[in-house]
């Protein structure tokens, strides 16, 4: 979604490597976080990229991980496991916040760990963490790092309460900035007393580089500013009135900057804090109309991810259920040609719904997966670039998309998943996952039937081996080896279940087990546990 | 010992019971307590319970504290019980007890039960690696009262002490724990012995079982879950009585779940039947046969073959060894059944001394 432009990487490239080897030298952690050569999941949650690099943000079970796959000989042959590297970042056991890539270091931020910065360095392989210090009587206040930009030779961190930190990793010299006052201050002598009273106004969530890289956009709440790296000046100037609109009380929420084009556009999710703090607000994509100096709608409801490419060419994953409106997992491409001067609400598609989908299932004869994540947009020349999908079922490729051709809508998904030989005749069936937790909301069972065709039962009992419920009952299902999808006989949409009893009610916590039985006489058992 | 006979008025009365609570299940639902909290608690404990279906609540040979407290009161001698089993699926159990009286009216009695599976080697994760070893682990212990009210009435409880810990997540491929206990919940229980044949009893089983789940997710957040069983209600009948001159039991006992663990009525109440005979055709050893978790509901005179599909049983049988000749009052019992999925079979096997 955040590209960097190859001109900034470019203009930083020397300034980085500088940073690279400060950053090497004083990690401190490195060695808790493992690395190793795979995938780590196929449930994708986010994705970051820049051109033949893409950094992917992986569910495992109670613990996020990082993996990662970089250079153009790589990226051509994605389905290959050693191509990817796979990070488990056991030692924080947090969500991952933010992640940048500038040219030859990757940096990482965590939820619940403010002092800490996980780095990668491209060149040698290695990671490490770097860690800051915040003053102690801090309980009120929270200084996670919630969103990252490189700009002006270092890199700056949107802090929450702790305000905009700039970082000259060069010179290892840390400055919190508060939006709205042009003074600094040196971040070792920080004090309590240096912190403005609990204040949201001035609570930083996000930053974005905008044309050179001595601008910045500065989130907070309720407010935008622009800051300067050079002089450290603040202006809201771009805080100004939304049209079309019933919002009174404005919350910024994400920022999405198009840098495709020679003008940088300018998004913003939106909605109404009133309406927030009772849980009914909706949430709209803005555009900045920099003439008219206002935002204008230009989708509703928002969508969860936006990626761009070029000659105004976009991509938009909704996944949103509300009264009157329900769009599940759709990605559309539309274009946007009217530069910063304007938008249109909820502009016509170029690609229907269906597109993504039929290239997704087209040849492999899969499902649509469950939850689409993220959407990647990551060029490799003027014209095409790699498509990147999430997905809770994989990670979908499109390694040559060209936006607007009519060849790109046709052409199918490449997926890359994990998904390993299951013996046939039933021999070895499983869930997966084997544990259902508050974060994994269903299982699959995996199987594969020797005979080409049967009709198969699936019933979930519990430990009184009470039936539970019927998964599928009497339902075709192929052989692997005669096309069954990914090698096996699972159809996945079906195949499945979600911790629920005949009636729809979440079962109790506790060891369930299965029954697979096949009209040609096949059968099997396994174990579930739900925990949850 | 007296000949069963149908002209035996105690015998009659039990017959119209038995044809009223059969209708009374055939009007109840389909079940919907497959996949309800407690599901470790319905299970029999036992192995002559197990020999017999289940239907052990009425005149438990052994194991009142955990059958029927309030039979407590009338047992004549001291009786430890210790034994286990294990199921085709992995399942096992481990239970220990013992019981004495407290003349002139009181019973007393202790009870602990290991139940679980060790056995949880095919877990795979969500990207279809297997995940290490993993066990289901759950203790309960019981310590029961009895109190003699008459010649034929005796009224017993129990209050129970719940202990579980269940994989709830993984790391790599390092199972995560979570545990969860509850302390005082009970069991209440009459014994009314009808005549000198056939004893009656009716309790109230697993009532304020509340196991309080804490299972952690992602972001070093947990998800609280309040887990209680349900409440058992259940009628049992026991007519010890003689066959081809020899001593001959017939136990009969019907559970049936109405209300929730918050004591909210279920949406499709369920009745399961079970029934048992134990024979002593020789000196030493006595044969056991039963049929266990019989559900009778509505689905059969629906007739839309929502029944038949999701008809379950348990086809028991055992043994009982008189080992008086190694120490007199000791028993050996072994039961064998079929486990309603056709997996294989469950074994228990246990000991019993009367001194």
């Amino acid at each position: 979604m955040r590209i960097l432009s190859t001109t900034a990487i470019r203009l930083h490239a020397a300034v980085t490597a500088a940073m690279v080897v400060l950053l090497c030298g004083i990690s401190i952690s490195g060695q808790k976080c493992s690395q190793e050569k795979g995938l780590s999941s196929n449930d994708i949650r986010w994705l970051i990229g820049s051109g033949d690099t893409l950094w992917m943000v992986a569910q495992r079970g109670n613990e996020l991980a990082l993996n990662l796959i970089e250079g153009r000989a790589a990226v051509a042959d994605p389905t290959r496991e050693s191509n990817w590297k796979s990070f488990t970042l056991g030692c924080r056991k947090v969500g991952i916040n933010d992640l940048i890539i500038s040219a030859g270091t990757t940096v990482a931020s965590f939820d619940t760990a403010p002092n800490v910065i996980w780095t990668y360095d491209h060149g040698t392989g290695k990671s490490g963490e770097v860690s800051f210090s915040w003053p102690d009587d801090t309980i009120e206040r929270q200084f996670t790092v919630s969103d990252m930009a490189e700009a002006n030779g270092g890199y700056w961190f949107a802090c929450l309460d702790g305000g905009l930190m700039g970082w000259d990793a060069e010179k290892d010299k840390k400055t919190v900035f508060f939006p709205g006052r042009d003074t600094g201050y040196n971040q070792p002598e920080i004090t309590v007393e240096h912190f403005p009273p609990h204040d949201t106004t001035r609570r930083v969530t996000g930053v974005e580089v905008l044309y050179d890289d001595s601008l910045l956009l500065v989130t907070t709440p309720s407010r935008l500013w622009f800051f300067s790296c050079g002089d450290s000046s603040w202006d809201s100037s771009i805080t100004t009135s939304i049209s079309g609109s019933s919002v009174q009380s404005p919350r910024f929420e994400y920022l999405f900057v198009n840098r495709a084009d020679s003008v940088h556009l300018i998004y913003c999710i939106i909605s109404d804090a009133r309406k927030s703090e009772s849980g009914d607000a909706d949430r709209l994509l803005y555009k900045y109309n920099r003439s008219e100096r206002r935002w204008e709608p230009m989708f509703d409801p928002a969508p969860k991810a936006v990626t761009f490419g070029h000659s105004g060419y976009f991509w938009a994953l909704f996944d949103v259920e509300r009264p009157g409106t329900t769009l599940r997992n759709v990605i559309r491409l539309y274009r946007d040609t009217l530069g910063d001067s304007g938008t249109a609400l909820n502009p016509k598609a170029v690609t229907d719904d269906a597109t993504i989908h039929t290239r997704m299932t087209g040849t492999q004869d899969i499902d649509v997966p469950g939850i689409f994540n993220d959407v990647l947009y990551s060029p490799h020349n003027d014209t095409s670039g790699y498509l990147w999908i999430a997905t809770s079922e994989g990670l979908f490729l499109s390694p040559e998309e060209n936006p607007g051709s009519t060849e790109s809508d046709t052409t199918p998904f490449i997926l890359i998943k994990l998904a390993p030989d299951v013996d046939a005749g039933l021999k070895k069936t499983y869930a997966r996952p084997g544990i259902l937790t508050p974060m994994v909301n269903s299982c699959k069972f995996i199987y594969n039937i020797k005979a080409d065709r049967a009709n198969v039962t699936i019933r979930i009992y519990d430990y009184n081996m009470d039936h539970v419920k019927t998964v599928i009952e009497k339902r075709p299902r192929i052989s692997g080896s005669q096309g069954g999808p990914l090698g096996r006989s699972t159809v996945e949409s079906e195949d499945s279940w979600d911790g629920t009893n005949e009636q729809h009610r979440p079962v109790a916590p506790g060891i369930y087990y299965y029954k697979i039985t096949t009209s040609s006489g096949e059968r099997a058992f396994g174990k579930i546990v739900v925990a949850r | 010992m007296e000949k069963l006979s149908w002209h035996d008025s105690h015998l009659k009365s039990a017959g119209v019971l038995l044809l009223g609570i059969l209708f009374l299940a055939g009007n109840a639902r389909a079940s919907m307590v497959g996949g309800e909290s407690g599901a470790y608690l319905r299970y029999p404990v036992g192995a002559t319970a197990l020999a017999m279906g289940g239907a052990q609540s009425a005149a438990p040979a052994s194991l009142a504290p955990w059958w029927n407290p309030a039979v407590l009161s009338r047992e004549k001698q001291r009786i430890a019980t210790v034994g286990g089993g294990i199921r085709p699926m992995g399942q096992s159990d481990g239970f220990a007890a013992y019981s004495f009286r407290v003349p002139p009216r009181v019973g007393m009695g202790l009870f602990l039960l290991y139940r679980g599976d060790p056995f949880l080697n095919d877990l795979y994760d969500e990207n279809e690696r297997p995940l290490g070893h993993a066990a289901y682990t759950t203790f309960t212990g019981k310590i029961a009262l009895s109190y003699y009210l008459t010649r034929k009435l005796s009224a017993g409880c129990n209050l129970s002490i719940h202990y579980a810990k269940l994989p709830s997540g993984y790391t790599g491929d390092k199972v995560q724990y979570a545990t969860a206990s509850s302390i005082g919940s009970f069991d209440i229980a009459l014994s009314y012995l009808f005549s000198d044949r056939l004893t009656l009893a009716l309790l109230l089983k697993d009532t304020g079982t509340r196991l309080n789940w804490n299972f952690e997710s992602s972001y070093d957040y947990s998800v609280p879950h309040d887990d209680r069983s349900l409440p058992a209600f259940i009628f049992g009948s026991s007519c010890n009585t003689s066959l081809l001159g020899r001593p001959f039991i017939w136990n009969f006992d019907m559970r049936g779940y109405v209300f929730t663990g918050e004591w909210k009525k279920l949406d499709r109440p369920e009745v399961a039947l079970f029934s048992g005979w134990e024979w002593q055709y020789w000196k030493e050893f006595s044969a056991r046969l039963g049929l266990g978790d019989l559900l009778l509901n509505g689905d059969i005179i629906s007739g839309n073959g929502y029944y038949a599909k999701r008809f379950s049983f348990r086809l028991a049988g055992g043994l009982g060894y008189d080992m008086s000749r190694l120490r007199p009052g000791m028993r050996l019992n072994y039961a064998i059944s079929t486990d309603k999925i056709w997996a294989g079979v469950d074994q228990q096997i246990d000991i019993t001394y009367s001194f």
